[in-house]
């Protein structure tokens, strides 16, 4: 069975001057067509550096794609040259960003921003850019397209900016669009409004998508699968519904706990809040990374970094005592 | 030279109040428009700006039409009937000590004058935007090769690298701007390489990069864009120093070569009869000094236009 995006083995590390950061510690997924996929974890676990890496967009130096492999449309990407790859970006893996305040440039038009991702991949005359412009920028819920296409970004809200980010991902249909964190720097309200969109957009369109958040509430109901990424290894990878019922790793149940809830299911009236601080990624793992915050550590732990392993199907997790962790979840529920 | 501050424009404390005032106002009223109009808008606002504008614009005329008053032929023919001549209905600046008209020598001067210093920074501009780009941009080796370059020439005094161009390639005008223009260069390739190491940073650098936009692309629609305005202030202030650099070397004899009307070089001439006909170091020295306070004059309104937080 083929997939739309298949990532074997992927390690990246950057190398400072205090030494070299494991920041993605070889991790496999694949992404089918048309599905949507939740990357989870908290600052610095890999995420972003994770889908970075796979668009060869990691700074070099200091940054370095070690090894592994990431099969696009039946090509390496990590085999293709710059110019091979800057063709798929935007036309066929597009991403939109965290900060919609600083991801648009200045000093140029929002309507000459959205038809700049057009022209070197789509072949259309000036007239058919600016036209498709200002249906994307409908189509993302701009009021009076034609006229605020020559306004400059900070004429746009917040939210308005990043629905123009949106119309610029959107520009070339890509196959896959990469949704990094996109309603962190959005109110509430707003936020819901532009998952909404999103949504909508990748259900018309028929595109793969992956939210990269560490909000677990907000790709509850958003995604089929989540990956759950911790010091640059993925350390549970399920079903939403698995990942919420028959949780298999401490750091996902911390995570659940941590998480307010209105109907206070999970946990009972207090958080519970994960005790320590991430690892330092200078070191190289020999451990499991959980070890030293995980409830559940026995020596084994301390002694061997578990592997991802199946737990159950379409279920994997890389904890030595995940059936305790299991346990302890169906108790809990 | 000194930096003007639009402070001596404002009156007493009740005057300044209203002005405090009314850019607050008009920069609420301008916020709908582009970055570029909106620092136009407070350019045209500053009284003292709008003069360095209308001073070097009449300057530029007139240098313009220099031909339609005075040939070429009346300014370098001389004559020993009309030497040394104090100013007079006839000739408005006096004659010099061979008995040309000194005010068509200075109208014809200020072409040679003005030109140099536009060539000058156009060279100093040009290069250093590129390599400072470039620089910048790519950052490793690349970055590391050129900003050792730089050093170097950072190392040589812009006026000893001048005298040996002139020495390599005799004395002119010309010779002197490509000396004075390569001498800039360095200044400018580190200006625009901090600016461009702070802007590409910027997350719609990334963002264009996962968008598909080439290098050259990124380079100079998105990041130069965003640097430029501090660096075109430079350039301004810079012309006015070009303009006194290679008038200081046709003084010192390397630049423009008799008959030729530098006003550097017209200085020079005019050095030797100070003491009798001062009318013929006065007046070459005064277009030096207008010419060059009208650009500073700019530069600063350019400054408060581009950059208002800095703005007293």
């Amino acid at each position: 069975m083929a997939h739309l995006l298949e990532v074997r083995d992927l390690v990246t590390r950057f190398y400072t001057e205090d030494g070299a950061v494991h920041a993605v510690n070889g991790i496999s997924y694949t992404l089918d067509e048309g599905e949507s996929l939740g990357i989870v974890g908290e600052s610095g676990s890999g995420k972003t550096v994770g889908v970075l890496s796979l668009m060869g967009l990691i700074p070099d130096p200091p940054g370095r794609v070690e090894r592994g492999e990431v099969f696009f449309a039946d090509n390496d990407l990590l085999k293709l040259s710059a110019d091979q790859l800057r063709d798929i970006r935007g036309r066929e893996i597009a991403m939109i960003f965290q900060d919609p305040m600083t991801s648009l440039n200045p000093v140029l038009t929002v309507g000459y921003q959205i038809a700049e991702i057009m022209r070197p991949h789509l072949n259309l005359s000036q007239e058919e850019i600016t036209e498709r412009t200002v249906e994307l920028m409908e189509l993302v819920g701009i009021p009076n397209a034609a006229s605020r296409r020559k306004d400059f970004p900070h004429q746009f809200s917040g939210g308005q900016r990043q629905r123009i980010m949106i119309a610029m991902s959107l520009a070339c249909n890509p196959s896959v669009l990469i949704a990094d964190e996109p309603t962190t720097a959005l109110d509430v309200t707003i936020q819901a409004q532009i998952i909404d969109l999103v949504k909508r957009l990748s259900e018309q369109f028929g595109m793969a998508t992956i939210w990269i958040t560490h909000d677990l509430g907000v790709v509850a109901g958003l995604v089929n699968r989540v990956i759950v990424m911790y010091a640059g290894f993925i350390v549970e990878s399920a079903s939403v519904l698995d990942l919420y019922k028959k949780t298999s790793h401490p750091y996902t149940l911390g995570l659940l706990q941590s998480l307010p809830s209105l109907h206070a299911t999970i946990a009972t009236d207090r958080l519970i809040p994960i005790e320590g601080a991430p690892p330092d990624l200078l070191q190289a793992p020999v451990h499991c990374p959980f070890a030293p915050r995980c409830q559940f550590a026995v020596d084994q732990c301390w002694q061997e970094n578990p592997p991802l392993q199946r737990v159950a199907s379409n279920h994997d997790s890389a904890c030595w005592r995940w059936q305790d962790v299991r346990a302890a979840t169906e108790q809990l529920a | 030279m000194s930096r003007t501050k639009p402070q001596a424009a404002r009156g007493g404390t009740a005057a300044s109040e209203g002005i405090e005032i009314a850019p607050a106002a008009g920069d609420w009223l301008v916020a709908s428009r582009s970055p570029v109009r909106r620092a136009a808008l407070r350019f045209f606002r500053d009284p003292l700006a709008v003069t360095g504008l209308l001073i070097m614009a009449l300057i530029i005329l007139i240098t313009l039409i220099a031909p339609r008053l005075f040939s070429w032929e009346e300014i370098i023919n001389v004559s020993n009937a009309t030497k040394l001549q104090p100013p007079s209905a006839a000739y408005p600046f006096g004659t010099d000590n061979l008995g040309r008209d000194q005010l068509g020598r200075v109208i014809w001067g200020g072409r040679e004058s003005l030109r140099a210093g536009y060539l000058v920074v156009l060279i100093g501009l040009g290069g250093g935007t590129i390599l400072g780009l470039i620089s910048g941009f790519a950052g490793g080796w690349v970055d590391n090769l050129i900003q050792r370059c730089v050093d170097v020439l950072l190392a040589i005094p812009g006026i000893l690298l001048a005298l040996s161009v002139v020495g390599a390639l005799g004395p002119g005008l010309v010779q002197v701007m490509l000396a004075v223009g390569l001498a800039n260069i360095p200044d400018y390739t580190r200006l625009i390489r901090g600016s461009v190491l702070e802007a590409k940073e910027n997350e719609y650098v990334r963002a264009a990069r996962v968008l598909g936009a080439g290098n050259g692309r990124i380079m100079f629609r998105h990041i130069l864009p965003n640097v430029i305005g501090p660096i075109l202030v430079y350039a301004t202030l810079g012309l006015g120093i070009a303009i006194m650099i290679t008038a200081g070397l046709s003084y010192l004899g390397l630049g423009a070569q008799p008959p030729s009307p530098e006003w550097g070089a017209m200085l020079n001439l005019g050095r030797e009869f100070m003491r009798h006909a001062w009318w013929m170091p006065v007046f070459p020295g005064l277009a030096i000094v207008i010419a060059v306070l009208s650009i500073n004059l700019i530069g600063d309104g350019l400054q408060d236009a581009i950059n208002p937080k800095l703005r007293k």
